[in-house]
């Protein structure tokens, strides 16, 4: 650890106190209120435990990136599994020419893969499920492509990992604080 | 602390770290980080406006499901198509441009925005079957009062609020990319790769758009 400036340090150490009091805020909702307050109360400690993550992802990627995990506990580079992952490995890790060298193999698979789950979403419409049950499918299917877009379509793989971090987690927060009001739409049926 | 970019181009840096102050701390051009910011504006619009419209969904009575698998389904199949297939030709034109090869991005620029024509005008089709059902902003058919009664009339507020929101972002992608394809000279290739992360998001949107408007109002059979 002897890159880890006085700063990186603090840094750290207040981001992993910050979401160990987020994973403590959730667990006491849990505690206190056992799901009592229904939907009130999933949203809360869903949206804690989001924000215990993202102030935990900071340090382990510091942690992944120093290689204090390897040290710790030792974990073997796995071969990328399939040949996308391996060009993108080894366009993530390699030089980076002109043309930023990424096939356009890759591309054409990660297409492919938006296609494949657009269809499968048009045919889940047709099969008679439940209404959440759909709308959680759907949802995740929804951000899997998202995330498939930005990552290769708008590079932000292969872009520095300070961009991904002033990009990313400010539009998650931001959406789950717009997600904050959303159990009154459930009460507001009943008030009326 | 170590470099995290390895494969990131090598500028100068003024101190070791990102946090001593480093010439381009997040290594792209100031457009393309003014470009990401709009897009993070930009997506939490689209984020609120589904966001509302979810909110209206739940706490209505009852909430129409109009789309039947033709035209509807089968019209915003074709155009979730027609996008993923325009942000493929985009990424082909970033990449030649990359190349230096200005002729083939042009090219690449044309095919996307084919694609996204392609994406208007059908969309503006299935929004005249709509309207020709009788749909407006704040009224329903009479025929869908009938089967489903009590539904909100926000139904048409919301789906022609979002949608033309969203067909806005592509008309207005579609004159970006335009005047790029155009003046191709002028531009360089960081501003061709601009102009094609403004088109992702476009698309980007469409993908929880498709879902939320569309698929979770299929009409029963």
């Amino acid at each position: 650890m002897e890159h880890q400036s006085k700063e990186t340090k603090f840094f750290n150490m207040t981001l992993l106190l910050l979401a160990g009091g987020a994973v403590l805020v959730a667990a006491w909702d849990v505690a206190v209120s056992r799901f009592r307050g229904g939907t009130d109360d999933l949203f809360f400690v869903l949206v804690a435990l989001l924000v215990a993550l993202l102030f935990a992802t900071p340090p382990i990627l510091f942690g992944i990136r120093t290689g204090w995990f390897h040290e710790k506990f030792v974990i073997d580079d796995e071969p990328p599994a399939t040949e996308a992952a391996a060009e993108a490995h080894a366009e993530a890790h390699g030089v980076e020419g002109e043309s930023h060298g990424v096939s356009n193999r890759l591309f054409i698979l990660v297409w492919i893969a938006l296609l494949g789950l657009t269809g499968l979403e048009v045919l889940l419409g047709y099969v008679q499920l439940r209404n959440d049950l759909m709308l959680t499918i759907l949802m995740g299917a929804s951000i899997i492509k998202a995330a498939l877009i930005m990552a290769y379509f708008m590079h932000l793989r292969f872009e520095r990992m300070s961009l991904v971090l002033t990009v990313v987690p400010a539009i998650v927060v931001c959406l789950c604080l717009m997600l904050i009001l959303f159990p009154d739409s459930f009460r507001l049926f009943h008030l009326r | 602390m170590v470099e995290v970019g390895a494969h990131a181009t090598a500028e100068p840096l003024v101190g070791a770290s990102d946090w001593d102050g480093g010439a381009l701390p997040y290594r792209v051009g100031h457009k393309k980080l003014g470009m990401w910011l709009f897009i993070m504006s930009d997506s939490l619009t689209f984020g609120a406006l589904l966001i509302a419209y979810s909110y209206a969904r739940i706490s209505s009575v009852a909430w129409p499901r109009p789309f039947p698998f033709f035209p509807s389904i089968v019209f915003s199949s074709v155009m979730t198509l027609c996008l993923l297939s325009s942000s493929l030709t985009m990424v082909m034109a970033v990449s030649a441009a990359k190349k230096r090869d200005k002729k083939r991005a042009r090219k690449w620029i044309f095919a996307t925005m084919f694609f996204g024509a392609a994406f208007v005008i059908l969309h503006m089709i299935e929004w005249g079957h709509l309207i020709g059902d009788g749909l407006m902003a704040f009224e329903l058919p009479e025929e869908w009062l009938k089967i489903w009664p009590g539904a909100s009339p926000l139904f048409g507020a919301t789906f022609f609020g979002i949608t033309g929101l969203h067909m806005f972002h592509v008309f207005s992608g579609l004159c970006y990319l335009g005047i790029i394809a155009l003046f191709i000279k002028r531009f360089d290739d960081e501003d061709v790769e601009i102009s094609g992360l403004y088109w992702h998001f476009v698309d980007l949107v469409w993908m929880f758009v498709f879902p939320l408007i569309y698929l979770l109002s299929i009409k029963p059979s």
